[in-house]
């Protein structure tokens, strides 16, 4: 069957890297650290650090009436929306609403909501919670929000696969496209982590780090969380040249796996079979690939597990692809890690550089490939894989290369 | 308390649409005001506040029997006045 090819004709974002899809990889490229102390009432938490976002716009452009039914998931995601939307030069009522959609993946839900609703309770004795408790909450409301604001009335709904979210946004985007149920999909990933329940949360885990994230390194002791979101627009290859758009990477292949093992620790099988079977959809060989935006969690157990996992695939080629980890800069913003890791894929692909790994002091022997440490490298690549390896064993790797 | 509460809905029910409260009156739709039922939600749960008490209101079964400003109104006050 001949398949529908999808474009990316319009990328938007924030997160602790900037305010716009490019001050997010103007950051990357110099290898900015966007962690910083938390700036709210952390209570009785240990942990103090975190990638906050930075330059939320003065005028966020949001309805006010509709601005209280939103958490900030929602609202990163409609800002992010709507520059991607700027990019692609979409503006309403030029484009069918009726095949145009939305998928944003989110990890958790609206926590800045759920947290507001206890505080008002339990804390607060107040007799009810916001009346916008339920939309604001719910881990749709994103997609709902971007929909409205951007009046999409295809196919649109939320996804959910922890640290995957992403990841599974725009592979089921792509869907949509390739099924021929839409022309025109915004989607993305979006987090709000750093809000008092989730941080309680993952102190319990013991997986975060103490003060900085460093992914790969023999020195590492975990993550760093994030919030964030970036939001891109999806167009079928046909739709985008029609109407002369300016595509900025194809999409041409998606790798789909679960580990079916553990919840928490992976396996290096189910990360390898996601990789391989992105390739194969891609119809590309492992050295065909340039550059991997890692997942590179900095836990101990998934970059040595990703390492291995990589090696599997890749055989021979491991020795020559550039790897990193972006969230070494942003951070792990959970849902929308990968949403805002396809920003460094897609650039990569289209300026020939490969963003860094910071904060890199000592070789693992596990981690032994290329990690591109601190700083960023010159290479001129055709085509970068973003993995994603969550909780739940759920892998989703997405190739972009060059139209 | 009956006028009090009327004007206390009508400065409530301006806020929230961002409009002055002069130029609401009993005959105002609340269609043309872009009042829905949040609104009347929102004005419940203030009302609930102000007077300290609760009112058992399902928000969508309400809204059906609602035209204007001064069914509204007569809604909320006879809510108030069977849990006072």
């Amino acid at each position: 069957m001949n398949q529908r090819r999808v474009v990316i004709t319009g990328m938007g974002g924030i997160c602790a890297l900037g305010g716009t899809a490019d001050a997010i990889w103007a950051s990357m490229k110099e290898g900015r650290d966007g962690c910083r102390p938390l700036e709210f009432d952390t209570r009785d938490l240990k942990i103090g650090v975190g990638c906050g976002i930075i330059d939320y716009p003065e005028h966020d452009g949001i309805d006010k009436r509709q601005g209280l039914t939103m958490s900030g998931i929602s609202r990163m995601s409609v800002i992010a929306a709507r520059e991607a939307m700027d990019q692609a030069g979409l503006t309403p009522g030029e484009f069918d609403p009726h095949r145009s959609g939305a998928v944003v993946g989110v990890g958790i839900f609206g926590t800045d909501a759920i947290d507001q609703s206890y505080v008002d309770v339990f804390l607060e004795k107040k007799k009810r919670t916001n009346i916008f408790t339920v939309p604001r909450v719910m881990p749709s409301g994103p997609s709902g929000h971007v929909s409205i604001a951007l009046g999409l009335q295809g196919p649109v709904f939320g996804v959910t696969s922890a640290c995957a979210s992403g990841n599974h946004a725009f592979i089921s985007a792509v869907d949509q496209i390739r099924l021929g149920r839409a022309d025109v999909m915004l989607a993305g990933g979006a987090e709000l982590s750093l809000v008092y329940g989730p941080l309680k949360a993952w102190e319990s885990l013991r997986v975060l780090a103490r003060a900085v994230c460093r992914p790969f390194s023999a020195d590492r002791d975990g993550l760093v969380l994030g919030d964030g979101a970036t939001v891109m627009v999806l167009e079928s290859y046909e739709h985008a040249r029609a109407r002369g758009a300016n595509m900025l990477a194809e999409i041409i292949g998606l790798g789909l796996s679960a580990d079916a093992s553990d919840i928490v620790n992976p396996t290096v099988e189910g990360p390898a079979a996601a990789m391989r079977n992105c390739l194969a959809d891609a119809k590309i060989s492992a050295d065909q690939v340039g550059y991997i935006n890692a997942h590179g969690t900095a836990t101990q157990a998934n970059d040595q597990n990703e390492t291995a996992a990589i090696r599997q695939v890749f055989g021979s080629a491991a020795d020559k692809v550039s790897v990193s980890s972006t969230k070494s800069m942003h951070g792990h913003c959970l849902g929308a890690s990968s949403a805002i890791e396809l920003i460094a894929c897609i650039n990569a692909v289209r300026e020939g550089v490969i963003p860094p790994t910071i904060n890199y002091t000592t070789p693992d022997p596990q981690c032994d490939l290329d990690v591109t440490p601190n700083v960023a490298r010159d290479r001129k690549i055709d085509i970068a894989i973003s993995n994603a390896f969550a909780f739940g064993g759920t892998n989703a790797v997405i190739a972009v290369g060059r139209v | 308390m009956s006028n009090d509460i009327e004007t206390s809905i009508i400065a409530m029910i301006a806020t929230a649409v961002e409009t002055d409260a002069d130029k609401i009156t009993r005959d105002s739709e609340l269609a043309e005001l872009d009042i829905d039922s949040l609104v009347l939600t929102e004005i419940v749960m203030e009302i609930e506040d102000k007077y300290d008490i609760e009112i058992d209101l399902n928000t969508a079964e309400a809204w059906e029997s609602l035209k204007t400003v001064g069914d509204m109104l007569d809604m909320v006050k006879s809510l108030v006045a069977a849990n006072t």
